[in-house]
């Protein structure tokens, strides 16, 4: 193999270890907003928060494992009280208030981080068993970086099984399609909607957490990837579950080759990508449904 | 078993019914008539309060429901079919039934099947894959399998053809023997077959109350519901 195509097939498996972190955060706020129409912009937040509970946790218990449990635990249980005592008095009032209402609610969030946590970049090693590389036969390749492919695996695969093969899936699923008539069979709307919002926030948490080894953790750090995580919701089409994740490896991708060859343009690509695709294909990928 | 009493409602700044009150008794169909946009649709969505009423008292079954919370109120026993079926379209037609057992205390999907035996054979369809008759028979089946004490249907014959139309006749008279139901029907020849007693609905509120046989001695069909 040359080495050209060493160095592609490495930016490309970085492209999807990106894109799997992106289609995490993305498939939490894919599925909120289909279920509730909530544009929530606070989830970058949740994720810089899952970041930097990572990083006490791991200090408390020097145990990663514990880590990813503990994580996704703390940042739904700050989305239950989001959702059940701030969101639900807008719900049906005008979408404007939830949009404002979550654009503070990122701002708190942030506020609260650089106050508990300082306002510096904080680094956050991998834990030993994953690190180093392994041979692939063509190229050393992170192994950290081949757990977070696996886990994000996972948990797609784990948040599949729940909307499809259960009960709880079942009705968000319903819900999502007709939700007054979820209501008129008897169901409480208002506890499903917590429950996918903490189950959303929390997927961005754990995000967060995965994503602290590999890239720099400080208190904006969701800014940024909330804004590449709505193109991912776009291109994939609004409410998507499957669109979310194929639209995270292919805006991962994009990212990854133009870093190859073009460095400067590597975040303006997927928005030039994203025009055209919507010009072609203005419901995204997979239309509404999830 | 259900009673209406002086119910205001709007939709914004728009208001829709205008003091509407009726009843429905034990073993009694009752059916509103009346032109489209008259309010009838909203009077069983106040009900389900999926329309807040904005004075008036809803009772069922001898409880206060007014203003309580839609899935409270189902739950209670009061099932619902609108207008347009609001059938899960992503879901199969087995998990669209199944989704009226998630809450229901009495859970009846047997019962379902025997009025609509053809949806045995449809049951691991998606619902948007089903025809407009088959997904009326859905929408009924689904909420006789939430096991409900009384009915209630918007415009269940709409845009059936007429043979499917004269076999839901059939089942809405074999479901009358079961329970109470509230009917809205644009079909006067169905009103007048299923009906013990008919509300004709005029500009929100109700211009004529009787039986089916009052309603023809009356006139009242001249009056309020002719062009």
């Amino acid at each position: 193999m040359t080495d050209f195509l060493i160095l592609l097939a490495g930016q490309l498996m970085n492209g999807f270890v990106f894109g799997m972190i992106l289609a995490l955060i993305a498939m939490g706020l894919s599925i909120i907003f289909g279920l509730m129409d909530i544009i929530n912009f606070a989830h970058g937040a949740y994720y810089t928060l899952g970041a930097y509970v990572a990083i006490s946790v791991m200090g408390f218990f020097d145990n990663f494992w514990v880590v990813l449990i503990v994580v996704p635990a703390v940042v739904m249980v700050v989305g239950f009280f989001v959702e059940s005592v701030l969101l639900r008095p807008l719900y049906g009032k005008d979408p404007v208030f939830s949009l404002l209402l979550s654009f503070g609610v990122m701002l708190g969030i942030v506020q609260v981080i650089r106050l508990v946590w300082g306002v510096a970049y904080r680094p956050f090693s991998p834990p030993d068993a994953l690190s180093g590389s392994v041979y692939l036969g063509f190229l050393h390749f992170s192994v950290y970086r081949l757990f977070v492919v696996g886990m994000c695996i996972g948990l797609a695969i784990l948040v599949w099984l729940l909307l499809k093969k259960t009960s709880v899936g079942m009705t968000v699923r319903a819900a999502v399609d007709k939700r007054d008539m979820v209501k008129a069979l008897g169901i409480n709307v208002s506890a499903v909607f917590t429950v996918v919002f903490g189950v959303g926030v929390g997927l961005a948490g754990l995000a967060g957490a995965l994503a602290a080894p590999l890239l720099a953790v400080y208190p904006e750090m969701g800014i940024q990837i909330l804004v590449e995580s709505f193109v991912v919701v776009v291109i994939g089409g609004m409410g998507s579950f499957k669109g979310s994740i194929v639209a995270g490896i292919i805006v991962g991708e994009i990212m990854a080759l133009t870093t190859l060859w073009y460095p400067e343009m590597s975040h303006v690509a997927v928005y030039v990508f994203m025009a055209v695709f919507l010009l072609t294909r203005p419901k995204g990928l997979f239309g509404s449904a999830i | 078993m259900l009673q209406v009493e002086d119910i205001h409602a709007s939709y914004g700044a728009g208001a829709v019914l205008f003091g509407v009150s009726l009843e429905v008794k034990k073993d009694e169909v009752v059916c509103l008539l009346g032109r489209n946009g008259v309010g009838k649709s909203t009077i069983l969505k106040t009900i389900m309060n999926l329309v807040t009423p904005g004075s008036g008292h809803i009772r069922f079954k001898g409880e206060e429901i007014t203003g309580k919370r839609t899935d409270k109120i189902a739950k209670r026993g009061l099932g619902y079919v609108p207008e347009d079926r609001d059938i899960f379209s992503t879901l199969t037609v087995l998990d669209n039934l199944k989704m009226a057992e998630v809450a229901s205390k009495k859970p009846n999907r047997e019962k379902a099947l025997e009025y609509f035996p053809i949806l045995r054979t449809l049951l691991d369809q998606e619902g948007e894959s089903l025809s407009g008759g088959e997904q009326q028979m859905l929408a009924i089946a689904r909420a006789v399998t939430a096991g409900s004490d009384l009915m209630m249907l918007d415009e269940p014959s709409e845009g059936l053809a007429p043979v499917i139309r004269e076999d839901l006749k059939e089942v809405l008279t074999e479901l009358a023997k079961e329970m109470p139901i509230l009917l809205v029907e644009q079909n006067l020849q169905m009103t007048l077959d299923l009906a013990n007693r008919i509300y004709i609905i005029v500009n929100g509120g109700v211009a004529f109350v009787g039986t089916p046989q009052e309603m023809e001695e009356s006139k009242a069909v001249e009056k309020y519901l002719m062009l």
